[in-house]
């Protein structure tokens, strides 16, 4: 059943031969995914998906009809989550509703730095200021990606200089926003050096909430070891994360990029600390993005044609409490290494199949690929009975095996004879012909026709 | 302990009692009990039972049995039979080539061994790596003795050495059989979570114990992550916690790497540790912690008197004052790939003095093993030669096929087992097969391993037509995704599960 190129996608797709069409202006993963599921690319309007800038979503978005099919991958008012000072703003309306309310979750809403956004509340923030004389605070400009424009102080003349520069006088309808933090100096540190923690996160609606969860992620290390003094306060390398500061570092390594599999540091963190604490860890980080789902999830303009893939940076402190830093509508999709771009686009492969533009899904899915359903207007844990962990976050993503070429689920992974050791790999010497001569199979549903990896609701 | 000198007949107790006195840690302990024992307060007669609780209390106990059990092993480990004459030719020839090898890259470099590095060149190359000790173990003829024909000619091992069958392995690895729950395969399915725990409860009691030959059957079926680092040290036969006089003697090694530097074998250990570390994935935070300890490895004589085997030849250095030292002390030069051995450690441990000890450790049992040439059992040509004879009897028309494409299959095994496979498998997985090694104290998993990953990969290897194809379908990348203990069972205990 093939369409004429310049018609819109009508009604619901029949049959798994229809061509699906995306238009996108990335050249990444992004594109990698789409073409290996098969889909075709175009320049028109009559895309089933439209892998968008933020750019176009505010200018374009609320001028065009789509259909019913039709999906795009962000929200109209994503800023509300994204944007520094918009999520600290939600975040305190929504911690100070639950106040209010007198609901005990109120205090879980502490992970967040101490935060002010300048121009505006620079009073405050100097009043907050004195009272920590020995903390040293990070200046963010909120508009601006990549660590640019960000650094440290500790004293409030360093920054006289930034104050009293006319763009940013706080008449000054232009004035750059900033957001200022109260920086965390007791990063957790692996090896003597500091991580961050990108984690995947899919919101197909925010009414009812759905949510999915990735298990993996990755840590990306600073090149040089952390110190609190204050002589080293500026050397951005130490301090801030993120891979387009490192890749200036001397000590940067283009083959590795400075980064962990979250299961590297799962395995890590388990050796030292035993598998509660770290379980407890993991769902910490689960809660908090949650959380911040929760203080927008009722003032975003919900749309069902909208879904978005969330990066949410968090860090933990030596005391292992979790800090959100930010969160991305536009996680990069871009990759320095080879496990980097399989694993992005193994997750593209895994959030189109959420997705469903190809209407494959049963809708009682929990696992797709390497997401977990962890809240679909409740939340979603893993079975008590039958899982050690509170969370699936860190865990080990399965081997999703193709039964046949033929569209049925798949997932043989989990059962608790011993027989189905030999099962298991029996079936998996067949199963992995497809992903065989040395290419690394996805393992989650990288086929564009696959519907392996499916765990079903029971 | 070299096996060419004779050994004089050692009866356990007195060497138990030789080694109570050789132990420092130990001949105290005994000094302060003995004091203990005659000037205690109460002056009631010493029972048995009074002694045993008094050494209870010094932690004695532990220990001596650990003593004892590791003196009845090394009994048994003792060889009487001597070395084949090719083999000993062919270890002699190469540690001699090793030698040679470092003193021409020291006169390249126009410096000596030890002493002031002027030189302006610093140019420097590996001395050896895998491939080398690859090649002088396929020129090994076999023994002149016997008719030619006999050999065996399909593998590249010329040595006749016999190796386990299909059914010994069954037994000798019964604890890896389907039936019983481990690690590596039962924690992941669902409902594990009662097994887990169980196992937790029991490696803890296993812990309390810590006695070396019930640790190394807990480590049979895998050990979990947060009680690897204790299980290992006393599988090892070192105490579950480290303690001060360890810590200081490390410091002690760091300080003498400090103090004199080797001039081209502390490069070519940097570099090695540079080259691998920093290109890891996994293991890159730890670069200068792995750094330190291969060079805290290199300065510690322990090493040479402790292994069981001793593969490279020190050079041996007259100093100034007329003393000789032995370069490396440990009597390891060093080699490409040498720091795979530790890198899995840094996953495991906190820090340098851990990550160091129980590296010292497995290397002294079992990482010098792959390292020698020699013709016993459990070493590197034995165990390559189990390697050929398996894949042959268990799928002989693949080990053929892959002749006929100019492949021979240990060319590409042989790195698996010379590096117990670091350069392969993902961390977790490495360390389930490490739980092994440890725990039956044997390296013969790594060419079952390699064996039943050609197999595992039977049927796509059976579609090549070219070597460059057999080497893409296993290179090392593919293996990140191999899990290692369906692939062992299905190998060892596939079919019909005899």
């Amino acid at each position: 059943m093939s369409k004429p190129p310049s018609q819109p996608v009508q009604g619901k797709p029949s049959s798994a031969a229809r061509v699906f069409y995306f238009r996108t202006t990335f050249r990444n993963a992004i594109y990698e995914a789409l073409k290996r599921r098969g889909w075709k690319e175009t320049d028109g309007d009559n895309w089933d998906l439209h892998w968008t800038e933020r750019e176009w979503m505010s200018e374009v978005f609320d001028s065009i009809h789509l259909s019913p099919t039709q999906r795009v991958n962000h929200f109209r008012n994503q800023r509300e989550l994204c944007r520094k000072d918009l999520m600290v703003k939600n975040l305190k309306r929504h911690k100070r509703q639950l106040q209010k309310e007198q609901n005990p979750e109120a205090d879980a809403y502490s992970f967040w730095p101490l935060t002010y956004v300048l121009p505006g509340d620079y009073a405050l923030f100097v009043e907050e200021f004195k009272k920590y004389p020995t903390s040293f605070w990070i200046m963010k400009p909120v508009g601006r990606a990549q660590g640019k424009g960000i650094f440290l102080f500790k004293q409030l003349k360093e920054i006289a200089k930034w104050k009293s520069d006319s763009r940013y006088n706080a008449e000054n309808k232009d004035a750059e926003t900033y957001v200022v933090q109260r920086y965390i100096s007791n990063p957790y540190l692996v090896a003597g050096r500091k991580f961050d923690i990108r984690l995947y996160a899919l919101v197909t609606s925010y009414n009812p909430l759905t949510v999915w969860l990735h298990r993996s992620g990755f840590c990306r290390f600073s090149s040089t070891r952390y110190s609190n003094s204050a002589t080293t306060m500026q050397d951005t390398t130490m301090h801030l994360t993120n891979v387009a500061i490192q890749k200036k570092s001397d000590t940067y390594d283009s083959e590795t990029g400075g980064k962990w599999s979250l299961r590297d540091l799962k395995l890590y963190l388990m050796s030292r600390y035993g598998v509660a604490v770290v379980d407890r860890l993991f769902n910490e980080m689960e809660m908090t993005i949650m959380r911040c789902l929760f203080s927008v999830q009722n003032i975003m303009m919900n749309d069902k044609h909208c879904f978005e893939l969330y990066g949410f940076d968090v860090l933990f402190d030596d005391s292992f409490k979790v800090y959100v830093i930010e969160v991305n509508a536009s996680p990069s999709m871009s990759a320095n290494t080879k496990e980097d771009m399989d694993l992005k686009v193994g997750l593209l492969s895994n959030a189109f199949d959420i997705v469903d533009i190809e209407g494959k899904m049963q809708g009682n899915e929990t696992r797709v690929g390497g997401f977990d359903l962890i809240h679909k207007g409740i939340p979603i844990k893993p079975n008590s009975a039958t899982s050690l962990y509170t969370t699936n976050l860190g865990c080990d993503i399965p081997d999703d095996i193709v039964r046949s070429s033929e569209n049925t689920v798949g997932s043989t992974t989990n059962g608790g004879t011993p027989k189905e050791g030999e099962e298991k790999s029996k079936s998996s010497r067949s199963g992995s012909k497809a992903g065989i001569a040395g290419r690394p199979a996805f393992g989650a549903g990288g086929r564009s026709d696959s519907r392996a990896g499916r765990k079903t609701l029971t | 302990m070299d096996h060419t000198t004779p050994q004089t007949p050692v009866t356990p107790s007195s060497a138990l009692l030789s080694s109570l006195h050789l132990d420092p840690f130990l001949h105290l302990s005994l000094l302060h009990l003995k004091k203990n024992l005659i000037h205690s307060p109460k002056s009631t007669p010493h029972t048995v039972e009074s002694i045993k609780s008094a050494m209870l209390e010094l932690g004695l106990t532990p220990k001596i049995r650990n003593l004892a059990y590791s003196l009845s092993c090394s009994e048994k480990d003792r060889k009487s039979t001597p070395e084949i004459l090719q083999v000993e030719q062919a270890r002699d020839d190469w540690k001699q080539s090793i030698y040679d090898e470092l003193l021409s890259v020291c006169s390249e470099r126009g410096v000596s061994i030890i002493g002031p590095d002027s030189a302006q060149n610093k140019k420097i190359r590996y001395i050896f790596d895998s491939e080398d000790l690859f090649d002088a173990i396929k020129r090994i003829p076999c023994s002149s003795n016997m008719n030619a024909s006999l050999c065996h000619n399909y593998g590249l091992i010329k040595l006749r050495l016999s190796t386990p069958d299909h059914s010994a392995l069954r037994t000798k690895f019964s604890e890896l059989h389907p039936c019983n729950r481990q690690y590596g395969m039962d924690e992941t399915f669902l409902g594990s979570s009662k097994f887990i725990q169980h196992r937790q409860e029991v490696g803890v009691k296993v812990l309390q114990e810590s006695y070396v030959p019930i640790s190394r059957q807990y480590a049979r079926y895998g050990i979990p992550a947060g009680l690897r680092p204790e299980i290992y040290r006393v599988c090892l036969n070192l105490p579950r916690r480290i303690g001060a006089k360890e810590g200081e003697y490390y410091n002690s090694l760091r300080e003498k790497a400090k103090n004199m530097r080797y001039n081209v074998v502390d490069e070519l250990f940097e570099m090695d540790s540079q080259t691998i570390i920093s290109n890891s994935m996994s293991f890159f935070p730890f670069l200068e912690n792995i750094t330190n300890v291969v060079l805290a490895f290199s300065r510690d004589s322990w090493v040479v008197q402790n292994s069981t085997y001793t593969a490279h030849e020190s050079i041996k250095y007259e100093m100034s004052d007329g003393s000789t030292t032995s370069i490396p002390s440990s009597g390891v030069q060093p080699f490409k790939g040498f720091v795979n051995y530790i890198a899995p450690l840094s996953l495991v441990y906190e820090d340098e003095e851990r990550i160091y000890f129980t590296f010292r450790g497995m290397y002294s049992r079992l990482w010098c093993k792959l390292n020698v040439i020699s013709s016993d059992s459990g070493t590197l040509i034995h165990l390559c030669k189990t390697f050929e004879d398996l894949l042959l009897s268990w799928d002989p028309a693949l080990f053929m096929h892959l002749l006929s494409v100019n492949v021979a299959p240990l060319s590409i095994a042989f790195t698996w087992i010379h590096l117990a496979f670091t350069n392969v498998l993902e961390t977790e997985q490495l360390l389930l097969l490490w739980d092994r090694l440890v725990g039956y104290d044997d390296l013969l998993l790594l060419p079952v391993l390699s064996a039943a990953i050609f197999t595992f990969r039977s049927e796509t290897l059976m579609c090549t037509s070219s070597a460059q194809e057999v080497k893409d379908i296993l290179d090392n990348n593919s293996g990140r995704r191999l899990k290692v203990m369906p692939i062992l069972q299905a190998a060892l205990f596939g079919e019909c599960f005899k």
